[in-house]
């Protein structure tokens, strides 16, 4: 039998526990609730790199609360612009962008944005003018710096494999499009830098969308330069299919370097398997949570605009058993 | 002779084209072209597509058209990654991705026979559905398939005969073959042609036009199957946009190898070839040190040449 006492205090502990979680739900709100967002990831449907880019939205989204579309881009920065002014039409709390159209392109369209006082912030590639000029409206950035990350995973490359004066070096990339293209610049500039013969080619538009059309092409540049050293994709689909080409083009596991961006699990079995040796890894999950986060904070708070380098991050044989996993999830 | 050499100018005139291209290759990059390894990428790669344009092929000449192949290629993937993933077995998987492709196939077929609606208008709608449906199913998500590497299904399907010859390349000569067969020594063939002559005399003719039509799409819907199969036994990878990059390269092999696009009239042996050309021009072109941006001039040039050449010489312009 319970006595009286004892019954009281329980009861009074009860009505404790009760009414400091009825005032903890009153001070501490989802701080996204009632926000919503578009968000352009980027890529086509479906592609490995914006799945993980849209993985890492959808995570803000769901632990702030707030509401989140998608738009999708083919990677085409026409079709970026005309998805903004979709965005715009909308009349959203906030907008994610890719800034893979440039500062120039994008003027109009986010003056205008700004004006309405709707929140746009940028991932993956950066605007730095428009950054200059509205980071106190919250234009805030996530990503890695094209160029930084493109001399970063030369440097890398030249320091872990020794690549020397002579050496030969393949560069396979997107040097034509604006503000993206600077990352095969900074590959191309700094392989050379240190001495070494490069060799740039354009990804076609349609190896772009389906990286499997690219082995006859592969073999015929490995086929006429059988002296080089390292092939390097700044793609992550590419680079996701090094193994294939090596192996169709009759390279084996290690007799040259590949390299490359972005972690899929076609990529992390191809480290395990010894046909890709690095990867710059711009955790592309961060450049789609942190937007979310960025335009949340100002809306609520009025937080000016934040830019935030996510890369820096080497995959190797190293390290790979500790990141393949979360490459299934679409998450590294 | 002469009149031999006549009726088959087309199909001369494209092994001549190849015949230069390869030349001219050889010649400017002999280390590569005098290689054996370049060719076997090729015969690695080159299938895939021109398997896709068989099956078009046909469809053209019946004077029907289906953009919906690469998202039919897609979903049927997606099947056989699925259900090679889960039960282990991966011709459960092939079955599984046959079957999707055919039912991928014969809903084109219904829409288009049954209910009325243009095929190009059809199979634009087709292609969003069932890519959009493989892109949910995954939840976005590529698939690895490099278990399946060590396996006979997959030596049967794209191993190396006698440790070279990709047998993607057989199974794609075969299926030519079965196609010549099926259009140039079968009723089937002469009611596809029949039908993409002008369907109302087909009709009058006794030719169940509505049966052959849908089951074009369905061997469509089929063929992209089997092409999605080998891709992602060759790949050792299922991804969301797989298929995407072959329409345009598919549809300029099927013109360029002489098919018209006002149908009746097509070769399997044109589609071949014309597969061939195109998949050829891009390595030919990186290994003569040329920049990758001289790839699309390229194959403008050689397609708007060849077709123009064949309007010449088939008098098709429009009095």
């Amino acid at each position: 039998m319970i006595g009286k006492k004892t019954g009281l205090l329980m009861a009074l502990l009860a009505v404790c526990m009760l009414s400091s979680t009825v005032l903890a739900k009153d001070t501490l709100q989802q701080s996204g609730k009632g926000i919503k967002i578009w968000f352009d990831t980027g890529g086509p449907v479906g592609e490995t790199y914006n799945t993980i880019v849209q993985h890492g939205a959808e995570q803000a989204a769901a632990d702030l609360g707030c509401d989140i579309e998608f738009m999708y881009s083919d990677w085409s920065p026409q079709k970026m612009l005309e998805n903004f002014q979709k965005a715009l039409a909308a009349g959203p709390d906030g907008i994610v962008v890719m800034g893979h159209p440039g500062d120039d392109a994008y003027a109009p369209f986010i003056k205008e944005a700004v004006d309405k006082g709707i929140i746009v912030s940028s991932s993956d590639t950066e605007l730095p003018n428009l950054m200059e000029k509205y980071q106190a409206s919250g234009f805030g950035y996530a990503g890695v710096s094209n160029y930084a990350r493109g001399k970063a995973l030369a440097t890398e490359a030249v320091n872990r494999f020794g690549l020397k004066k002579g050496d030969r070096a393949l560069v396979w990339g997107l040097k034509s499009q604006p503000t993206r293209g600077l990352s095969s610049k900074a590959l191309i500039e700094t392989l050379e830098n240190s001495g070494l013969t490069v060799d740039y080619m354009e990804i076609s538009p349609e190896i772009d969308k389906d990286a499997s059309l690219g082995t006859p092409v592969i073999t015929a540049y490995l086929s006429s330069n059988p002296d080089c050293d390292i092939v390097i994709m700044d793609h992550g689909a590419l680079t996701a299919q090094l193994e294939n080409f090596f192996r169709a083009a009759g390279i084996g596991p290690d007799e040259i370097i590949g390299a490359g961006f972005s972690l899929s699990p076609a990529t992390a079995s191809a480290i395990k398997a010894g046909y890709v040796d690095l990867v710059g890894d711009g955790q592309p999950y961060l450049q789609g949570y942190l937007p979310v986060l960025q335009i949340v904070l100002t809306k609520r708070f009025g937080f000016s605009g934040l830019e935030i380098e996510t890369g820096g991050g080497f995959i190797h044989t190293a390290n790979i058993d500790l990141i393949a996993p979360l490459a299934e999830k679409a998450i590294r | 002779m002469k009149t031999t050499l006549y009726n088959y100018r087309l199909q001369l005139g494209l092994l001549l084209l190849l015949a230069g291209l390869l030349s001219l290759f050889i010649y400017l990059s002999p280390q590569t072209f005098l290689h054996r390894r370049i060719y076997v990428a090729f015969m690695s790669t080159i299938p895939f597509p021109t398997l896709l344009a068989l099956g078009l092929t046909l469809l053209i000449v019946a004077g029907e058209m289906d953009l919906s192949f690469p998202s039919i290629m897609v979903i049927s993937g997606l099947s056989f990654s699925n259900v090679a993933q889960a039960t282990g077995s991966p011709l459960l998987g092939f079955f599984a991705a046959l079957a999707t492709g055919a039912f991928a196939g014969l809903c084109n077929g219904l829409i288009v026979v049954w209910i009325g609606v243009p095929a190009i208008i059809a199979t634009i709608g087709t292609q969003f559905f069932w890519r959009g449906a493989s892109t949910l199913l995954a939840d976005g998500l590529a698939r690895n398939l490099t278990n399946l590497r060590d396996t006979t299904f997959h030596d049967i399907l794209v191993g190396r005969l006698f440790d070279w010859i990709p047998m993607q390349t057989i199974w794609c000569l075969l299926v030519a073959l079965l196609f010549w067969l099926l259009l140039n020594r079968h009723i089937f063939g002469d009611d596809v042609r029949f039908i993409g002559d002008d369907i109302g005399t087909a009709k009058m003719m006794g030719v169940k036009t509505d049966t052959v039509r849908i089951a074009l799409f369905v061997i469509m819907g089929l063929i992209s199957a089997l092409a999605s199969v080998m891709v992602c036994l060759e790949m050792a990878n299922w991804w969301p946009t797989q298929g995407e990059g072959y329409l345009l390269l598919v549809f300029a092999a099927i013109f360029l190898g002489g098919t018209s696009v006002f149908g009746g009239q097509g070769t399997i042996f044109g589609t071949v070839v014309g597969s061939i050309i195109i998949g050829i021009l891009e390595a030919g072109i990186i290994s003569a040190g040329l920049s990758g941006y001289w790839t699309r001039l390229v194959h403008g040039l050689v397609i708007v040449l060849s077709v123009s050449l064949y309007a010449m010489a088939f008098s098709t312009r429009r009095k």
